[in-house]
């Protein structure tokens, strides 16, 4: 199941919020998000759900194991058997059809290529097993003794499907002990709402027009196709990610978890270092944590170890090499800005590093949405306007009749809606009677967003050009 | 409450109520309020709610099935739908949005390997009749147990979907009611699968009548799908001073040649002693597309031509085009829907008149009724609110003759009784089914024309509105839809005698292979398209 779907909006939310408030001690409301969560997992996984419970008890016995034998050189066998299970659940559902099918054009060989399903979340929850098993072994999170406590932090299913990639550390007390005020509450609902408009809203209708101008034959209809193409999906690719970390920030407050943020407008950035300081953030640190520093990070060989964190980055992404190349293309310019072109940027005025980060950003893009090499340069041929037209009427039109949404997520991608926030507490500070009346607003307007996603929602099963042309 | 949480502030308090509630009432809602099982502007049966089994959970589909059918039948669906549509519709600045996938149409692409196409006539199936009926059967249960053609998908391939649902909805009887009365209530699969497995194999009568139910699945007035299309536009279009939409051209000439072909071998089987017609018609996109966007439709007319000059000299060519393109000012198509408007199926049967040396009433012999606010399939395949705004006015044109109907059976063609010509009560979305009742009827015409002649219409749904015309002309009328009839065409002509046969198709169709299909099985099978379905697998 995902967030932006009404059977979650209108029946397992606010069941889940009803039985979990009725329950008055931890145990049970943990046991309460324990069953929602394993019941929302299922719903999309109804199989591979014991590979969630799988690798949550093979770090839950890691952690007791470290623990036994804290001290000893055999504690690290916790860490081993944890990087060995959770990789290679990784590596046989995520990866084993793409490594075969490479061995097989790179030897000839015609061995058969796994049909496996990716299984939803198991990127981010076998990350955050590993993470939970290191860092008892580094002793930097206490051992969590209690099973179904573990088991609620592995499954959570707000953070469970796409994130953000939470540490053990950073919600271990939560778990045993927590308190959600109203404040968390109505804040939780809105943080949620803003994430549902984001996903609903801006995403789903950006990223219909990324799908209408990069889907073609042999090329672009028109150069202003492919450059809208590829910044549609940009922006889709953006609010979507976000969104869904907004509703899953925002529902873990409403059951009184403070979930680290995932995004700190990334668009706003004038490198690509910043860039990724600011983009899917749990992902980055992870990386940075568990595989940069630990190989040296800039202490020694950092070329190699900026290349393999990069390459890692990229598949991680997905198995394809394009997700590869999409890794090292961002890794070659990090590279190149710590040595040469990040003094370079910091020069020139902001306004041209911010172009830069752009165009940057909208090639990483195009090479991230094609898995098809020859489309992709198609795509990239196309934006350079080779034999294509300038300009077309579909692409106008359909500019033109979106041109009011595109309009809103170019500015929410910069930090307005903060800064508003902020001037407008600033500005209703002395008066309470103006407090209250931007509070009533607020609200209100955060109701008419819920119910315009929700009557958004009902259209997506509408689809008559299902069976358009025989 | 511990409290931390006592002391928070009212607003908080408030806000976080007011949102707890809403979810929680328009959930309570959903679950208690009345779902509907069809929709009206979409045309289609919406999803039923899965049955829970162990094989349908462990492989993802019943909670797949679940979320879809909870979304797909939500109260009030078709109204919320609107509002949905005036929400997107607020997204940006009105402009031409297209629909489908739209293509410049290349003018040369002739169709696959064109140059070398030569029309060869498939082989008759020789098929026995009893064989067939126990096919036809087979077809039918099969069908009805896999409603949705996306159930069929998973184990049977597109061409074969198409034919196995056309099998279903081609039996008439009460399915022409749910065309036309918006009150009709389809039936689920769960109960026709169990009618229809009930009854012998070899009981024809009882499983056609279990068929009944099923007839209303997919097929309406006229289902845009079934034509090959480069797509729909709306609001780059004017129509009769209001914006429109239009389906856009995209035939190929390979299957002008095919269509022409099997019409050729029609009138070489049926021989000097029957007047063989052809009359192919131009639609909307021909005469309202602004020239700007003519490289996203191709040329009906060319497509037209092409036909008629691929047809023998003994066919008899019907020249709709420029009777139509004369009047073209006028309110000749819908602007919400991809049919004709009476107006425009009258000045096709003027054309037609001409052609078999008679003269047409004028139009102010008729009496005219209208019916306002008609929002037709434009509107249900695209969801754009830009036609609903913009609704047609639908009129028709009672002919100055005593005439009267009655209904046969779609495969052994007995008569079911009387049925009228025109169903005025037809309304809303079905407003189009005003004629004849919709498609899928097989009806036979009698009047006090005296003309000494009896005519066989083979037709698709742009037929409907242009068949009351002829009760002028014939004193006989046989009016059969291409896509579902029982019978071998060429048989069933002799044996009732018909002096004249017509072909009467838009440029759509007639460019549309699996319709042109219909008119070779009709030809080549024993038992029509119906039956030759199941041998054809």
């Amino acid at each position: 199941m995902v967030f932006s779907n009404l059977l979650f909006i209108y029946l397992f939310l606010p069941l889940c919020l009803l039985l979990y408030y009725i329950c008055k001690n931890r145990t049970y409301r943990n046991g309460i998000l324990i069953i929602f969560s394993l019941l929302f997992y299922s719903f999309g996984e109804p199989v591979w759900v014991v590979l969630l419970i799988f690798s949550a008890i093979v770090d839950y016995l890691n952690g007791l194991f470290i623990e036994k034998y804290r001290g000893k050189k055999i504690a690290v066998l916790g860490v081993i058997m944890s990087l060995v299970i959770n990789l290679g659940l990784l590596g046989v559902f995520k990866y084993s059809g793409f490594i075969i099918s490479n061995i097989n054009s790179l030897f000839g060989l015609s061995f058969d290529v796994p049909q496996l399903a990716l299984p939803i979340g198991i990127s981010f929850y076998t990350f955050q097993t590993i993470s939970y098993t290191v860092d008892v072994y580094r002793d930097k999170a206490k051992v969590q003794h209690n099973f179904l406590d573990f088991l609620l932090y592995v499954s959570m299913f707000f953070q469970l499907v796409a994130g953000p990639i939470v540490r053990y550390t950073d919600i271990a007390a939560e778990i045993e002990e927590r308190s959600c005020t109203a404040e968390d509450m109505s804040s939780g609902f809105f943080r949620f709402i803003i994430g549902l408009g984001k996903k609903v809203i801006l995403a789903n209708f950006t990223g219909k027009l990324a799908t209408a101008f990069l889907t073609f034959g042999d090329m672009p209809s028109s150069v202003l196709a492919a450059w809208s193409g590829v910044i549609m999906y940009s922006l889709q690719i953006y609010f979507d990610f976000s969104g869904y970390s907004d509703m899953a920030i925002g529902m873990g407050r409403m059951f009184g978890f403070n979930l680290t943020e995932n995004f700190n407008y990334p668009y706003i950035s004038k490198s690509a270092s910043e860039f990724w300081r600011r983009w899917h953030m749990s992902l980055g640190s992870f990386f940075r944590d568990y595989v940069y520093i630990p190989m040296g990070g800039n202490r020694r060989h950092q070329l190699l170890n900026l290349a393999v964190v990069w390459f890692l980055t990229g598949l991680w992404h997905g198995a394809s090499w394009n997700y590869i190349l999409w890794g090292l293309y961002f890794g070659v310019l990090i590279i190149c800005e710590k040595y040469f072109l990040g003094k370079l940027l910091e020069k020139i005025p902001a306004f041209f590093s911010h172009i830069y980060l752009l165009i940057i950003a909208l090639f990483g893009w195009t090479l991230f949405y094609f898995e098809d090499m020859s489309e992709m340069i198609s795509c990239l041929k196309g934006m350079f306007g080779q034999g294509i037209p300038l300009s077309d009427d579909i692409a106008v039109s359909e500019l033109k009749g979106s041109c009011f949404i595109i309009a809103a997520a170019v500015i929410f991608c910069c930090p307005v809606y903060k800064a508003a926030r902020d001037k407008i507490a600033v500005l209703t500070e002395k008066s309470s009677a103006l407090k209250i009346c931007s509070q009533v607003i607020y609200c209100v307007s955060m109701l008419i967003l819920l119910i315009v996603c929700s009557l958004l929602l009902v259209k997506q099963t509408y689809n008559p050009f299902l069976y358009f042309r025989y | 409450m511990s409290d931390k949480e006592k002391k928070s502030n009212k607003f908080a308090v408030i806000s976080s109520a007011v949102f707890i509630s809403f979810i929680s009432a328009v959930g309570i809602y959903f679950i208690l309020g009345e779902r509907p099982s069809v929709s009206e502007s979409e045309k289609r049966e919406l999803e039923t709610m899965p049955v829970l089994t162990a094989e349908s959970y462990f492989s993802g589909e019943y909670t797949a099935k679940l979320d879809r059918w909870y979304t797909d039948t939500v109260p009030f669906r078709d109204t919320l739908m609107e509002l949905s549509s005036f929400i997107e519709s607020c997204f940006g600045i009105s402009s031409p949005q297209f629909y489908g996938d739209v293509a410049v149409i290349d003018e040369t692409d002739e169709g696959e390997d064109y140059e070398d196409y030569e029309y060869i006539l498939p082989e008759f199936t020789g098929i026995t009749s009893d064989s067939a009926v126990e096919e036809i059967t087979e077809a039918i249960t099969e069908a009805s147990s896999a409603t949705a053609a996306e159930s069929v998908t998973e184990t049977a391939p597109v061409s074969e979907i198409t034919e196995v649902s056309e099998a279903v909805t081609s039996v008439p009887e009460s399915t022409v009611s749910t065309d036309i009365s918006e009150s009709a209530v389809m039936v689920t699969s769960e109960t026709v699968t169990e009618t229809v497995t009930s009854v012998p194999e070899t009981d024809i009568s009882a499983s056609e009548t279990s068929a009944e139910t099923t007839a209303s699945e997919a097929e309406f007035n006229g289902n845009i799908n079934e034509f090959l299309n480069n797509g729909i536009l709306v609001d780059g279009v004017d129509m009769y001073g209001e914006k429109a939409g239009v389906m856009l051209f995209g035939g190929n000439k390979k299957q002008g040649t095919r269509y022409a072909g099997i019409i050729n071998a029609y009138k070489e089987a049926l021989g000097e002693d029957v007047n063989v017609y052809n009359m192919v018609v131009p639609t909307s996109v021909e005469f309202y597309l602004p020239q700007k966007y003519q490289k996203y439709s191709g040329s009906e007319k060319e497509a037209i031509e092409h036909i008629y000059s691929k047809l023998s000299e003994d066919v008899i060519s019907v020249d709709a085009y420029s009777e139509i393109a004369a009047h073209s000012d006028e309110y000749l198509y819908f602007r919400t829907d991809h049919h004709w408007t009476a107006r425009g199926a009258y000045y096709a049967y003027v054309a037609f008149c001409n052609a078999i040396g008679q003269q047409a009433p004028s139009l102010d012999e008729y009496e005219q009724v209208t019916k306002e606010g008609y929002v037709g399939s434009l509107y249900g395949y695209t969801g754009d609110i830009t036609l609903k705004n913009n609704p047609d006015t639908f009129t028709y044109f009672l002919p100055p003759a005593v005439y009267s109907g009655e209904r046969l059976d779609y495969n052994t063609l007995v008569s079911q009784g009387g049925w009228r010509v025109f169903h005025e009560y037809a309304s809303g979305v079905n407003m189009y089914g005003t004629f004849l009742g919709g498609d899928n009827v097989h009806l036979k015409i009698t009047s006090d024309a005296g003309t000494g002649r009896s005519i066989v219409v083979f037709k698709e749904s742009y037929g409907n509105a242009f068949i009351p015309y002829l009760v002028n002309s014939f004193d006989t009328v046989y009016v059969i839809d291409i896509r579902y009839f029982g019978k071998n065409a060429v048989e069933y002509i002799k044996s009732i005698g018909a002096t004249d046969v017509l072909f009467l198709n838009n440029a759509f169709a007639a460019n549309t292979s699996q319709l042109i299909g219909n008119i070779e099985l009709l030809y080549t099978s024993p038992t029509g398209v119906t039956g030759a379905v199941k041998a054809k697998k």
